[in-house]
């Protein structure tokens, strides 16, 4: 079989090095270990200003409020020798992952059967805008009733309160699909099944991944109002201990806790969503 | 033209009419369309904005459904997408998520509902080779260039082994000279694979170059207009004036079609 001429003028820059192109999300920095050390150093430069204005403030005019940087991160090894926090964590971290992972999984099937199936999104998409319009804290008498107190009632609470972005990001991402791809791929002879799983869900994880990352703010809240709230437990109890108590080193320690663990969330979401959507435009 | 294979596409006065929604009256798109496409042939169809030169492609390729009349595929009815035929659009088409490799491969997975088997793996990669992208398997559609995206278009249909293939103005959105050359490189490609081709194009130079019969129609409804053989042997050049004289020829017949449109582009 012949070759057609690979002369194509605007093919010669790149066809030099096919394999260097792949990958390398920003055009400025060469190489992705280049890429990866001025991130970090950003990063870095981002905490260190934040880490300099909480100093100066609590060494000025909010001395009284913020405790000093030292001291907070004192207490937090304090509260961890002593067991405090660590245990509070283990109360806290299942429930929040449990009922996140069942909001993600729930939330990206029926947001995107709805997406799908006409007449099931006219039936159920009013009631996605009455929940999405309704304050979660609004259903804790509920939840309590059905779930009691315990790690359970919370559990349901995280899933309850991340589980609406993912249903609405994914239910406008299978709307949103591309008509003329679904064609190309019924002129190939393609099945339902397969346009679903080659076409509407690749052209939906965008969306769902934007979803999802909404749902991981939400969870993380979601978990500190329900031990607020429901069952005085985990995190959520420290918080309101050590509010109440005005004990602000130690207050610190599960505030910063509860940053750390969005922050591990968000980062991990960063990583799952650059694999899964490589092929987007950066 | 000298091909003895018969006929591979067939129009049986097909009818078309748009019932669009609303209080607009029915829109009658296609009118009593009759066309035979021999065998291994290169057909060209062009005509005004909006006389159904997509519709009559869509048709052909199993998409929709005629109002009267109907389209043969080697002699079969078209009543969904046939396995034979292969589509190029005019944006490409290719899935964003999906590497070079595996949208060429796409078209034989989803026509078979499988994998791919050694040999049809083997011969995706050949017509990837073909289309001169060898290299750029794992390249993603958003890093090519919008020539390369035709070419890896051009490569996923052929690798279904077409008897038929349906181009709506595949090279329409690229620059005149990788239009140039794409065409250069179609006209190669075709000679060697005797493929039969219908062909829509809005350039009148690009269908007078590619085309052995380029069929000319008119709007409101589309009809089949004219009919211009044009008997130049390959490989042709472009600038050839025989070429230029089955312009002006079409240009003179699509002229008062086109009266307050303006030249095609
Ligand atoms: N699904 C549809 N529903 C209603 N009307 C349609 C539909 N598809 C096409 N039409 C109408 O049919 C006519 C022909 O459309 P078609 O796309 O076939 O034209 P075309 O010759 O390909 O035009 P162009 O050269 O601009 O691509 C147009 O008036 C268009 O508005
Ligand atoms: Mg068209």
């Amino acid at each position: 079989m012949a070759t057609m001429g690979a002369s194509d003028t605007d093919m010669q820059s790149q066809q030099r090095t096919p394999a260097a192109a792949v990958d390398t999300g920003n055009v400025l920095v060469g190489s992705r270990r280049g890429a990866t050390m001025a991130t970090l150093g950003q990063l870095a430069l981002s905490f260190g200003i934040l880490l300099a204005v909480w100093w100066l403030l609590s060494a000025g005019i909010a001395s009284n409020v913020l405790p000093h940087p030292p001291r907070a991160f004192e207490a937090i090894a304090t509260l961890t020798a002593n067991g405090e926090l660590p245990s509070a964590l283990w109360t806290t971290i299942p429930g929040l992952l449990i009922g996140l992972f069942a909001a993600t999984i729930v939330g990206a099937v029926a947001g995107l059967l709805m997406g799908l199936i006409a007449p099931l999104d006219r039936l159920m998409g009013p009631w996605l805008y009455v929940f999405w319009s309704m304050p979660i804290v609004a259903a804790l008498p509920l939840v309590v009733l059905t779930f009691g107190i315990g790690v359970e009632a919370v559990t349901f609470y995280v899933f309850l309160s991340s589980l609406f972005p993912v249903v609405m990001n994914a239910r406008s991402g299978a709307k949103h699909t591309d008509r003329r791809l679904i064609e190309v791929a019924r002129s190939m002879g393609a099945r339902q099944r397969e346009i679903l799983v080659h076409v509407v869900i690749p052209s939906s994880l965008p969306p769902m991944a934007a979803g999802f990352r909404i749902a991981i703010g939400r969870a993380v809240v979601g978990v500190i109002i329900a031990q607020l709230f429901i069952s005085a437990a985990g995190i959520g109890r420290m918080l309101q201990f050590y509010g109440e108590t005005l004990q602000m080193e130690l207050y610190f320690a599960p505030l910063l806790t509860t940053i750390a663990i969005g922050l591990i969330l968000n980062g991990l979401a960063d990583v799952g969503e650059k694999r899964l959507v490589r092929w987007q435009e950066t | 033209m000298s091909q003895a294979r018969g006929v591979a596409i067939k129009f049986q006065n097909i009818h078309k009419v748009y019932s669009t929604s609303g209080s607009e009256q029915p829109l009658h798109v296609l009118d009593d369309i009759a066309l035979d496409i021999p065998a291994g042939t290169f057909c060209c169809l062009v005509g005004p904005s909006g006389c159904g030169k997509t519709t009559l492609l869509r048709l052909a390729g199993g998409l929709i459904a005629s109002s009267r009349g109907s389209a043969l595929l080697d002699g079969a009815e078209v009543t969904g997408p046939p396995r034979g035929a292969s589509m190029v659009f005019q944006d490409s088409g290719l899935f964003p998520w999906m590497t070079v490799r595996d949208n060429v491969e796409a078209g034989i997975k989803m026509r078979e509902h499988r994998r791919l088997t050694p040999t049809e793996r083997a011969f995706s990669q050949e017509q990837i080779v073909k289309v001169g992208l060898a290299g750029f398997e794992n390249f993603y559609p958003v890093q090519l260039s919008g020539g390369m995206k035709q070419r890896v278009g051009l490569a996923r249909a052929l690798a279904r082994g077409p008897q038929v293939m349906l181009m709506d103005e595949p090279f329409g959105a690229l620059d005149a000279q990788t239009r140039a050359l794409m065409q250069e490189e179609l006209q190669q490609l075709w000679t060697r694979e005797k493929i039969t081709v219908l062909f829509v194009t809005h350039d009148l130079d690009e269908a007078a170059y590619l085309a052995d019969t380029v069929v000319l129609m008119s709007r409101n409804p589309g009809r089949i207009k004219s009919v211009i053989n044009v008997d130049v042997e390959r490989p042709r050049v472009i600038g050839d004036p025989r070429l230029a004289e089955i312009r002006r020829a079409a240009w003179e017949s699509l002229r008062e079609e086109l009266q307050g449109v303006g030249e095609p582009a």
